[in-house]
């Protein structure tokens, strides 16, 4: 199965001043290997209308930033599909945020289990640095 | 547009049903009853609207055709003075609408924008854009700060606008009170902020017999603030009711009320007078509540504040609502009616020689600060008012004893007392002391008022400092009683419709129906997209004008209300109210039955 994630640059004055840049890292671990290792990037594309709803599964419970915010505002944004081999049970998204306006860099971790070959959230947490959120995603993995 | 799918309840199996089935039936229909693609809606976001020149771009957003709800981009721009909104069907061609009548005041209001934390328990997953996932999805900004609760179709006005009532909908979708024990119950599990204020509404929710009891339970269940939306004809004629309605809890009776005159307030004009007198005797509190129609009744907005300031023991407040145009409306109609906030702001100050002006008015997220401040000194969630700045404004005016009118921004620097109050709360979430802030807080508070300028009443003792010091430091609210005192508040609430549509405001919308399966939808999804929301919703847990008549042993037919305009005008309250607003005895009786029908309320001759 392909997994999909956004490299997003995101400026807004309307309604509400949004400057952000959010990054991602994607990780598997497979039924059998409690280990995380980095998944295989497949392809880099533009973004699709029909990307839109997995833009809003990725941000919406947690930075409250949807489809709505990034039409509201002057964005870049590149859709990334990973290939996600059969024996995979979680994956772990964790994304670089860099908030301009706050003025803080924070790490969003996604993780998500794999039900009937589609990724289903299942945990959705904000880390101060780095090394937090790897700690969570190694916790996460062994789920 | 999609046919109905096919959903059924029989509603009429259900009536001893309690809460429990219908938690059981409102989980199994959730899913089935929101919109679905292709069938109900399309998306369309690979085009944007082209800017021209003489224009200037201020913003993006997402937007639904009027005619075949297909999710559109859109750009909001200004022209001519004044705020657009345009899209561009690939079906049904480029839409241009007026979004803000002002664009001075929408760059003042733009500034007030604060969005909410969300819901953290939302009812329904992500399975479509928005406003197509209602509600509430994830992507909701702002918890509920009034829940509204249909409690029938049925009405007894047959007003010529109105496809929302019973005979014109062809069935009648009437609650029991276990479900709405159960609808209620829902829209209280609503994490972090529970919903505390509840409007009753319908149709007409005095038809109902029980409506006592739907105020009880609502208290029961922890509503702290009730109202009752009515055209409050019933109560003209029956006080008993407005004492119970008091004695069962209610706060207040929201009320229409379109103007002075029998031609700008054909809906309840004769009645009013008789409305406020039974009000007054069950101590029940009354917000007049004005639909602004341009060319129709925007020449009597003063008249209407007036109208409040002369009867402020039992009015309590004025909340105008600029007209929505639902439904198919040709351009040259739109643009006969519409009217927006600021025409509405500006229309003020003119017909009250600037006793209110433009700028004495504040967006509804501009007080979000005070609840920042209280819940970062609490640590406790607070209800916060993030709606889009664009949605809603607001402000208070005082009598004084000398009978002038004093906005609280002539005495309170109010941009200055909010802006200051937010760098407050920023300063306590980043971890500074919390006493020493409370005390640089005090310290600071009196620099915003001017004494000099306050009315009388808030003047004597300093009260107005003392009582800013109790809601601020002490979180004392039962205080908040005496600032109301010789206080009227005048409220301005937008609703949109989808010519103007804007999901930026959808998505911050704080006004929430809850529905029969128990979510709970923005307005602006409920009432402006109607079919695949109130009514979709409703009709299924509707049930046949046939089965009502016959298990209420009534004729629906038979609750209609017929005026007897002669005998409310002969009536001394009439006079009483009306004289200072319009010469009595220049208005024949003809013109008054004329106005009554023309409306479509048939009179008693």
């Amino acid at each position: 199965m392909k997994f999909v994630s956004f490299e997003v640059i995101l400026e807004s004055e309307i309604p509400k001043r949004i400057s952000i840049t959010m990054r991602p890292e994607v990780f598997i671990a497979t039924f059998s290997e409690k280990t995380l290792s980095k998944a295989d990037l497949h392809s880099v594309r533009n973004f699709e209308e029909s990307d839109a709803l997995s833009f809003d599964y990725k941000f919406s419970d947690s930075l409250l930033i949807s489809c709505s915010d990034l039409f509201s505002g002057k964005h870049s944004i590149k859709t990334i599909e990973y290939n996600i081999p059969d024996d995979v049970a979680i994956i772990i998204e964790i994304y670089e945020v860099n908030d301009r306006i706050s003025e803080k860099n924070y790490f969003l971790v996604n993780a998500y289990k794999i039900v009937d070959n589609k990724a289903e959230k299942i945990n959705a947490a904000i880390f101060k640095n780095k090394k937090e959120a790897l700690d969570f995603a190694y916790k996460i993995r062994k789920i | 547009m999609s046919a109905q799918r096919e959903i059924y309840v029989d509603y009429v199996k259900l009536l001893d049903a309690n809460a429990e089935e219908f938690d059981k039936i409102g989980k199994e229909l959730r899913l089935k009853l929101l919109p679905k693609l292709h069938e109900d809606y399309e998306i369309a976001l690979h085009e944007e609207p082209e800017i021209r020149a003489g224009e200037q771009l201020l913003a993006r957003t997402l937007s639904s055709c009027p005619e075949c709800f297909r999710l559109l981009k859109a750009i909001i721009f200004k022209k001519d003075g004044k705020v657009w909104i345009r899209k561009k069907c690939p079906e049904h061609g480029e839409i241009e609408e007026v979004y803000w009548g002002d664009y001075d005041l929408y760059m003042r209001f733009k500034n007030w924008q604060f969005d909410g934390k969300g819901v953290k328990n939302t009812q329904v997953s992500l399975t479509a854009l928005c406003p197509y996932n209602c509600g509430l999805c994830p992507r909701h900004k702002s918890h509920t700060a009034l829940l509204n609760l249909v409690a029938t179709n049925r009405c007894d006005l047959n007003c010529w606008y109105c496809f929302f009532f019973a005979k014109r909908a062809g069935y009648v979708y009437e609650p029991t009170l276990e479900h709405i024990k159960y609808m209620l119950r829902e829209a209280r599990k609503l994490s972090p902020v529970p919903p505390k204020a509840l409007q009753i509404t319908g149709g007409e929710p005095l038809l109902r017999d029980d409506i006592v009891d739907i105020v009880k339970l609502a208290k029961q269940m922890g509503f702290v603030h009730v109202q009752v939306n009515t055209t409050g004809i019933k109560l003209a004629y029956n006080a008993d009711l407005a004492i119970k309605l008091r004695a069962a809890g209610t706060n207040v009776i929201y009320m229409s009320f379109d103007g002075v005159t029998p031609y700008t307030n054909p809906k309840n004009h004769w009645e009013t007078p008789y409305i406020l007198d039974n009000l007054r005797k069950a101590h029940l509190g009354v917000v007049l509540v004005p639909t602004v129609i341009r060319g129709t009744n925007d020449h009597e907005l003063w008249d209407i504040i007036r109208f409040g300031l002369e009867n402020m023991d039992i009015v309590r407040g004025v909340n105008f609502q600029p007209i929505s145009l639902t439904g198919r409306v040709p351009r040259s109609e739109r643009t006969k009616l519409r009217i927006t906030i600021p025409e509405t702001l500006i229309l003020i100050e003119k017909q009250s020689n600037g006793v209110i002006s433009r700028y004495d008015w504040y967006p509804v997220p501009s007080v979000a600060p005070v609840s920042h401040f209280i819940e970062a000194i609490t640590g406790k969630y607070q209800l916060t008012l993030t709606t889009h700045f664009a949605c809603g404004a607001a402000t208070y005016i005082f009598k004084d004893d000398d009978g002038s009118i004093i906005p609280i921004s002539r005495f309170i620097q109010v941009d200055e007392f909010l802006r200051y109050t937010e760098e407050k709360a920023e300063e306590l979430e980043k971890g500074r002391n919390k006493y020493l802030v409370m005390l640089e807080f005090l310290i600071k508070l009196r620099k915003f008022i001017d004494l000099r300028k306050a009315p009388k009443s808030l003047k004597e003792h300093n009260k107005i400092a003392k009582l800013l010091y109790n809601i601020f430091i002490k979180h004392d609210y039962h205080s908040l009683g005496q600032f109301h005192y010789n206080a009227l508040f005048l409220g301005m609430m937008h609703f949109q419709d989808l010519y103007n549509h804007d999901v930026a405001r959808v998505q911050r919308c704080d006004i929430h129906y809850v529905t029969p399966d128990g979510r709970l939808v923005p307005f602006c999804s409920f009432n402006v997209i109607p079919e695949l929301y109130r009514d979709r919703t409703q009709r299924v847990y509707g049930m046949s004008i046939k089965d009502w008549e016959t298990i209420t042993k009534k004729k629906l037919k038979d609750q209609k209300y017929s005026r007897n305009i002669k005998k409310l005008i002969e009536g001394e309250p009439y006079r009483r109210y009306y004289s200072k607003f319009f010469d009595i005895d220049s208005i024949p009786l003809e013109d008054h039955i004329k106005a009554s029908q023309r409306f479509g309320i048939p009179v008693i001759q």
